[in-house]
């Protein structure tokens, strides 16, 4: 019996539905930075599918952003299937609040040249 | 009293008879299935589940079934508790014994426990936790690093 665990101790056979549950748990972030673990994680990771049932995972925990671009403006991260779709806002350096009258949203296709700085709250 | 509850019999791919009592066999989403469908009355096979890892599910449903009255924040620290004693490797297991035993509040626990612990890693040793072959080219790994360069920042 022992060889047989040690031949699946090295196999990890997780099947690809499970590896998408462990995945929908991260923090973007962390997401972004796996795409390259190979093409599989990089299709599953970039699947519209994958990508809504992740926002809507991560929505249950509270709003969260991406801060981009310049430093006086976050980015909001609110999902689509063919875009991102960016909510983009001034922070008041000051006092690092966001007016929420500032709040609008863009649409940015995905190559577009953006620059994202950081995430914080699963987004 | 106790010898009057109804119990469940599984047996493990190993061989292992383990007898559960009801309350805490349904909390397997399949079992429940199966009793609902009068299909539990003679002992349950297993195929792909170790009597170690059935053990450990069975702990945790009976853990969730005896502290029904206990608080939410209580449950959550003996769910920390039970699944920080386990390593990667049996993580798997569970996962994938969850996964077909449709305990769903274990697949959670065990699927974030999974999330928590490769967060840290680089995609260098995510290969290596999962033993996944890397199939990009090197040109295609650094066209994907650049567009990303920011969630490349190791710092938390």
């Amino acid at each position: 019996m022992t060889s047989t665990r040690r031949l699946r101790q090295n196999d990890y056979g997780v099947p690809q539905d499970l590896i998408e549950d462990i995945l929908r748990k991260l923090p973007v972030k962390f997401l972004v930075r796996f795409k390259y673990v190979s093409e599989q994680w990089l299709w599953l990771i970039t699947d519209p599918r994958f990508i809504n049932f992740h926002l809507s995972n991560q929505w249950k925990k509270g709003p969260g952003f991406v801060t981009a671009s310049s430093s006086r403006s976050l980015i909001c991260y609110v999902g689509s299937r063919s875009y991102i779709f960016l909510g983009s806002m001034v922070v008041n350096r000051d006092t690092h609040t966001i007016p929420h009258s500032d709040i609008w949203l863009v649409s940015v296709p995905k190559d577009n040249d953006y620059e994202m700085l950081n995430s914080c709250d699963g987004i | 009293m106790a010898s009057t509850l109804k119990k469940i019999i599984l047996k493990s791919c190993d061989g292992k008879i383990l007898e559960v009592e009801e309350a805490v066999a349904v909390q397997s989403q399949m079992i429940k299935n199966m009793i609902e469908d009068d299909c539990a009355n003679e002992e349950i096979p297993l195929p792909d589940i170790t009597g170690e890892i059935l053990s450990m599910i069975i702990e945790y449903c009976k853990m969730h079934v005896d502290g029904e009255n206990n608080s939410n924040n209580e449950l959550i620290a003996r769910d920390a508790d039970f699944i920080t004693r386990v390593d990667l490797n049996t993580l798997y297991y569970l996962i994938v014994a969850a996964n077909f035993l449709n305990v769903k509040s274990l697949l959670d626990l065990t699927c974030q426990r999974v999330a928590d612990i490769i967060k840290g890693k680089s995609p260098e040793e995510i290969r290596l936790t999962f033993n996944i072959k890397n199939d990009f080219t090197p040109e295609e790994e650094e066209e994907i690093r650049k567009k990303n360069a920011w969630a490349f920042d190791y710092k938390d």
